[in-house]
């Protein structure tokens, strides 16, 4: 790494340190009316502090198609500990240290959790990606006492049904459904003429879940639109050519794609080659939470292209939002290349628990445990690069307002990016189910 | 449904099977002779695929087209240098023992090459799509269908003809039917077998490579396609018959139309269905449709 870029993430750091000690004192702690952290500091009582490391668990995808969205998340967990760690730790004293683990089927991803817990001894987690694990991680986390934030696995079952009253999981990306939902919108927004819509999603919950909430929507905002053909690859398939033959047949002015990592990739590729977008328009509900360099400009322009209704890294505008283009000038110093989707979720996850961490600490005045941070954590709110993220108390799920763009060939980036003049993003309290409101039903109720 | 669209699907249904058929047949090659499941079999076709990857990306780097056709062949030497490391110095003590050993460590050979993978190209997919996009699209019936998927087809063929001339009409050929009739007996009559095992384990490497490097262009190299494609191989060897060439070309035609039928008609059960039509084989004919 050259002496420039160290200096440029020096000075970073020097943001970051100022973001937080302007969070630990700021407006944002008001909803804890106590002494910020350096009163007790200041009265001797720095020795409750321990002097070792803290230990946080990060699971994703290193491996299959997964890993698209999967090496990002890491990247961004590492560039959250590397800032803390540089201005000398969480409460200005102790490092974190990040142990990383695969994620892979449902009993594997388990099984290294408990790895985590129990063998690894690590003091928080933060990761997982696919809400299949997610749904068997949360009754597991629950019981073993491991304060765990979910970066994604954005099921709306999690907090529904199996965890309804969550002690010391949270979830930082929205629900699932949010993504079809919001979708959905911008197609009535963008492509509001649509009368024959095509869809192909995953055969897992994701792609369940979405299906299900793009049916309600489509009913709702473009009902003279008819489904021409759902289909349901398997995760991680290698030739859609069936597929593209069934668009190619059906002639749908409209295509939906659920599919997510690679998959969304190897699908569109093959699709291109067949002709497949000279008659239809792409939509895709989670195509750019991959890195912006996975794409080629040959992706049609003008299609619209969810981001998992979370966060894009051109959105909020870099000229806008400091705090957003400073990440990204970290996150490409330190990775050579600009995040994805849930590189952003994991640095803001680890910013929101060192931040919980800090206030529990101001509060009790010793190093809390697991109930004070997810005491202080529930209700909170983080200055997160994609702007504010806030934890809800009721139900431990982090909202805000999903954005999604189209894209669009610009000379001055290798790869296609959002339109960044014509971002469509909706309010949170509109587009987003209130706890305990499955997202059809809450379709219904607009 | 217009004819047009249906000689579409029927070509697709080819497509399918032709890379299935090239992934099943050297495993089957491998048990008929051998009389082991390689279980690394999927490895050495991953290996195949980030080759061919590397070198479509690395190597022709965009310097002459006419390279990039080299990159089949590229992975296939790979894999077919893989295997002939692998055959006798890993999988030579087991022979002769029960299965499961075989199945342990041709398991373990499997994990071994997907973290070489890992270590040599890291854990993000490896894309090399130039070959796909510069051959472009030819015009069928009025539907534009990728060239390079029929160059796949035409290969594979190609290779089925090559493997079923070189069993059955060369004097190798003759040797490795009659090592793997009678182990003994063909020991007994001079025919070393050892050489024999070696070359064919070659020969299923060297294909399992080239079908991984010619589908790359069409796909995406990633981590976990080797027990991808050695489930689905699995299932063509299932239906098609244990050992059986034959079997799995079959085997490949069937699974490739089950897929298009079940798209068509019963797009919810895409992922059960394959295991479904392997089930009732199974019932029916526990053997396979080629079974020995």
């Amino acid at each position: 790494m050259s002496s420039q870029s160290k200096l440029a993430r020096r000075e970073f750091i020097k943001y970051a340190v100022a973001a937080g000690a302007g969070l630990a004192v700021g407006r944002l702690s008001a909803s804890y009316p106590t002494a910020p952290a350096q009163t007790h500091e200041a009265s001797g009582k720095e020795e409750t502090i321990p002097e070792e490391n803290v230990k946080v668990g990060v699971q994703t995808f290193f491996s299959g198609p997964g890993a698209v969205v999967g090496e990002c998340l890491y990247k961004g967990a590492v560039l959250a500990a590397e800032q803390i760690n540089q201005r000398g730790g969480i409460l200005g004293k102790r490092k974190i240290e990040i142990v990383a683990r695969d994620e892979a089927g449902v009993e594997q991803t388990v099984k290294e959790f408990r790895r985590l817990a129990i063998n690894d001894k690590v003091d928080y987690y933060v990761g997982a990606i696919e809400s299949v694990n997610t749904i068997a991680l949360g009754p597991e986390a629950e019981s073993l006492g491991l304060l765990t934030i979910f970066v994604d696995g954005g099921t709306e079952r999690l907090f529904e049904e199996i965890l309804a009253k969550p002690r010391v999981v949270f979830r930082t990306s929205n629900i699932d459904t949010v993504d079809a939902f919001t979708t959905m919108n911008a197609v009535a927004h963008w492509f509001s003429d649509a009368k024959r819509v095509a869809q192909i999603y995953p055969d897992d919950v994701y792609g369940q879940l979405t299906h299900e909430v793009v049916e309600a929507s489509l009913k709702k905002l473009l009902p003279e639109a008819e489904s021409v053909y759902t289909g349901w690859p398997p995760l991680f398939t290698t030739d859609y050519s069936p597929h593209i033959t069934k668009l190619l047949e059906t002639k749908p002015d409209v295509l939906v794609i659920g599919l997510w990592g690679g998959d969304f990739l190897t699908f569109y590729k093959q699709a291109l080659a067949y002709g497949v977008f000279k008659e239809t328009r792409l939509v895709s509900t989670y195509g750019f939470s991959a890195p912006p360099h996975y794409f080629g400009k040959d992706l049609p322009e003008g299609s619209i292209m969810g981001a998992h209704a979370n966060y894009y890294f051109l959105y909020p505008p870099w000229e806008r939002s400091e705090r957003n283009r400073e990440f990204n000038r970290a996150y490409y110093d330190m990775w050579n290349e600009y995040p994805g989707t849930h590189a952003e979720l994991a640095y803001s996850s680890m910013m929101a628990l060192v931040q919980a961490i800090e206030r529990a600490y101001s509060i009790a005045g010793s190093w809390p445990d697991v109930g004070e941070v997810a005491e202080a954590l529930a209700g909170s709110m983080v200055e997160a690069p994609g702007g504010y993220l806030y934890y809800r108390r009721e139900d431990h799920q982090a909202v805000r307002n999903p954005p999604i763009g189209r894209a669009v060939n610009k000379e001055e980036w290798p790869f296609p990016v959002w339109d960044i003049d014509d971002v469509l993003q909706l309010p949170a309290e509109r587009y987003i189910p209130p706890p305990g409101v499955k997202m059809v039903d809450w379709i219904k109720m607009l | 449904m217009a004819y047009e669209i249906a000689i579409i699907y029927v070509i697709s249904i080819i497509f399918y099977a032709s890379v299935l058929f090239l992934v099943s047949s050297g495993l089957n090659l491998i048990y008929g002779v051998m009389r082991i499941l390689n279980l690394a079999h999927g490895g050495l076709y991953a290996f195949g695929a980030y080759v061919g990857a590397w070198f479509i990306a690395v190597v022709v780097g965009g310097q002459s087209p006419f390279l990039l056709f080299l990159a089949p062949l590229a992975g296939a030497a790979i894999a077919a240098l893989l295997g002939l490391f692998i055959e006798p110095s890993l999988l030579k003590p087991i022979y002769g023992r029960r299965e499961e050993y075989q199945l342990l460590l041709t398991f373990g050979v499997l994990l071994m090459l997907e973290d070489g993978l890992r270590a040599i190209w890291g854990s993000a997919p490896l894309t090399a799509r130039a070959p796909f996009v510069l051959m472009g699209n030819v015009n069928l019936l009025g539907y534009s269908y990728p060239l390079y998927n029929l160059v796949v087809v035409a290969v594979s063929l190609l290779t089925a003809l090559a493997l079923w001339f070189y069993i059955n009409k060369t004097r190798n050929g003759v040797i490795m039917r009659a090592a793997s009739t009678d182990r003994e007996m063909a020991a007994a009559l001079g025919v070393d077998v050892k050489r024999v095992y070696l070359q064919t384990f070659v020969i299923a490497s060297f294909i399992a490579g080239l079908a991984g490097a010619l589908i790359v262009p069409t796909t995406t190299a990633v981590l976990g396609m080797s027990v991808e494609a050695l489930v689905l191989a699995f299932v063509v060897i299932v239906i098609g018959g244990l050992g059986s060439l034959k079997g799995a070309f079959f085997g490949s035609l069937l699974v490739g139309a089950a897929r298009i039928v079940g798209i068509n008609y019963f797009p919810q059960v895409e992922l059960v269905l394959l295991y479904a039509v392997a089930s009732i084989i199974l019932i029916t004919r526990p053997k396979g449709l080629f079974g020995r």
